[in-house]
């Protein structure tokens, strides 16, 4: 199995062989013409879609993991401490 | 009648001859019966309509096919038979009669014309699913359904206001309500459709009840009550403006919780959550395409999560646990189980080949088609969070990180377990490699969208793969951490619930008490009313409270005094007379 926390090397690989894979699947879809005419949306023009997933996935794992967990992230038994054990 | 069966009633048959079956019996019942009901559905011609009148006047319109109803029946009877083959190992009756209950309750809901019907199969369908939480002996699952069943309940009541409403103004077929005026019967049915269709705020159940129900139950219950109410939501309120906001919301809001979650059923239902926003969205955009792509999401949301829930609760039912940082290595000990979770990993992230390819980007094609760009890419963002959620997250500390070794017992997956997998592993893949298979039952028109062209399919790669790297620069906080995420449930299982114990607390404090002081004047009227010189008691220069002749006995001073004046009285009397 895959020990990706741990062995920071590994990591490395992979994350470079998915940067390697998004700009691959670009300089198809650009070979191929796919940005030639006219956007009718951002995200159709070229590179967008790299950046957006990238500036995405970053943003929702800030939000989730750095705002959102310490905020509303309680105990396991937070409602089934004191009075709370009854079935409502 | 017998010759167009209906497909609802079919799953009642097949659930009660399973409840009072012998085990073997039952087991062959669940897993074949629900196959006739996929035959009959397939018999059904567009039009068809059944009555049946009883109370002398009132009919009931208890099926009608037209071609939204018929696709959302047929895939409800598709995940009747991989529910029936999953879960027909189980011993219990009960879960069995309940569950087919259920599919047949919201089957017969799908292909219901008039309110009443409607209605009554509605309330059905919480009744029956409800006892699929109860089925699961832990302890926390009783709270759950009574939580569930009190949402429920708020539901059904709200319908039932505004279908009172609209009987009122002899409406009594189900209808879009958009083009009518937006009274209260309009007001009404949309909140008990959106408590169903877990709306947010009014989402909080799902997330409470279904990790809560029993390792097949809760497969049966990520595919049917909120399918039923995307149902009502296209048939009743497509093109209702305000469901795009709310639509986007529920998308994002299931998104990002889901990235929080350590709990792997929570984690699906919060999935649940997001994948109907899309939905709900694609019915508040109102366009051909937009509802379209919205009933294929559905149909496939159906199978893809169902197939996720299935996964999961193999290998819950295999290891005991549930919790993701608990788990790792999987992928090796149950290969069946990783490649099925694959398979409905990629489905849901909108992997090409897949079935969410398919559909989830019909619906956000359509948002841009009709010029809501902000929506597009913030269901885009949505679709981001999937990935980073369930393809990454879920596949990597669940199946492929290395095994924490905390599972108090390994157990068998049973093959039925894996049939069920395996079957709608095949349905995700089949539609997502053939859309016409589910194109072309699409109700709203033509469909003009074509999901395999090269930029189309080169783009979401380059979502997938570039989503990758943030996730691996924080993998070492990716790993969840064993809490509970407050949600809104927070409202009424903490203060509403503190507020409800403390007023009945006071109105048992003031019941006792005005029983008490009722108690004790009427005993001391009943003593006044026996000697009402008692009363003189009271008076303040009386000090002797207690009864006793001697405080009614005159004097031997007075009574001379008495005699003397009353002989004073009577001697002047006669001496003025006289």
């Amino acid at each position: 199995m895959f020990d990706l926390i741990h062995d920071a090397a590994k990591r490395r690989q992979v994350i470079l062989g998915a940067f390697v894979a998004a700009l691959v699947c670009f300089g198809i879809a650009y070979a191929a013409g796919a940005y030639a005419g006219h956007a009718e949306e951002w995200l159709e023009r070229p590179f967008m879609m790299i950046l957006f997933g990238f500036v995405g996935c970053w943003v929702l794992i800030v939000l989730a993991k750095l705002v959102m967990t310490p905020l509303l992230q309680r105990d396991e038994d937070y409602y089934r401490k004191g009075d709370d054990d009854q079935d409502v | 009648m017998f010759e167009h069966f209906h497909p609802g009633f079919i799953f009642f048959l097949v659930g009660l001859f399973a409840c009072v079956g012998s085990e073997k019996l039952r087991k062959m019942i669940l897993a074949c019966g629900p196959f006739l009901a996929l035959i009959a559905i397939f018999n059904l011609p567009l039009g068809l309509e059944q009555n049946f009148t009883f109370l002398q006047d009132w009919t009931s319109h208890y099926m009608y096919v037209d071609k939204l109803s018929w696709v959302f029946g047929l895939v409800f009877c598709i995940m009747g038979c991989i529910g029936g083959v999953f879960s027909c190992h189980n011993k219990s009756p009960l879960e069995a009669i309940c569950s087919m209950g259920y599919v047949g309750a919201s089957i017969c809901c799908t292909f219901a014309r008039d309110w009443i019907t409607f209605l009554f199969f509605w309330e059905l369908m919480a009744a029956t699913s409800l006892f699929l939480v109860w089925s699961d002996p832990r302890p926390s699952s009783r709270g759950a359904g009574t939580r569930y069943i009190l949402m429920h309940t708020l539901s059904g009541n709200c319908i039932l206001f505004g279908v009172l409403l609209k009987l009122g103004q002899g409406e009594i077929l189900v209808q879009n309500l958009v083009q009518g005026p937006h009274d209260a019967a309009f007001w009404f049915i949309l909140a008990g459709v959106a408590i169903n269709v877990a709306m947010v705020p009014l989402h909080a159940w799902i997330v409470d009840a279904y990790p809560a129900a029993t390792f097949t139950g809760s497969v049966f219950m990520s595919s049917y009550t909120t399918k039923v109410a995307v149902y009502a939501m296209l048939r009743i309120f497509g093109g209702t403006e305000l469901l795009i906001g709310a639509g986007v919301l529920m998308a994002l809001y299931g998104a990002l919780y889901a990235v929080m979650e350590n709990d792997m059923l929570r984690l699906l239902s919060y999935h649940i959550v997001s994948q109907v926003g899309y939905m709900v969205a694609g019915a508040g955009i109102g366009t051909v395409m937009s509802m379209n792509g919205a009933t294929a999401h559905a149909f496939c949301d159906i199978l893809f999560k169902s197939l996720l829930f299935m996964c999961c609760n193999a290998i819950a039912y295999a290891t005991g646990i549930r919790r993701i940082n608990e788990l790792g290595g999987m992928a090796k000990r149950y290969p069946t189980v990783f490649l099925c979770f694959v398979v409905g990993a990629f489905s849901i992230s909108g992997i090409p080949l897949f079935n969410g390819f398919v559909s989830k980007t019909m619906t956000i094609a359509a948002a841009g088609q009709a010029h809501y760009a902000l929506t597009a890419t913030l269901l885009e963002l949505a679709s981001v969070g999937t990935l980073l959620s369930i393809c990454f997250k879920m596949m990597y500390f669940i199946f492929l990180a290395p095994d924490k070794g905390m599972a108090p017992e390994i157990r068998e997956i049973p093959t039925n377990m894996k049939a069920g997998m395996i079957m709608g592993a095949v349905c995700c893949t089949a539609i997502g490699v053939f859309p016409n298979l589910l194109y072309r039952y699409l109700p709203f028109g033509a469909v003009e969208y074509v999901p395999y062209t090269l930029p189309h399919v080169l783009q979401m790669l380059q979502l997938a793969f570039i989503s990758v790297i943030p996730f691996l620069l924080f993998l070492p906080r990716m790993e969840p951490h064993t809490a509970l995420s407050l949600d809104t449930d927070w409202v009424y299982r903490r203060p509403l619930k503190r507020l409800f114990f403390g007023l009945s607390s006071l109105c048992i404090s003031l019941c006792h008490g005005l029983g008490h002081a009722w108690g004790v004047g009427t005993v001391q009227f009943m003593e006044l009313c026996a000697n009402p010189m008692k009363l003189l008691d009271a008076r303040p220069f009386r000090h002797k409270r207690h009864y006793s002749p001697d405080n009614y006995r005159t004097s031997i001073a007075d009574t001379i005094m008495i005699i003397l004046t009353v002989l004073f009285i009577c001697i002047y009397t006669f001496r003025t007379i006289g």
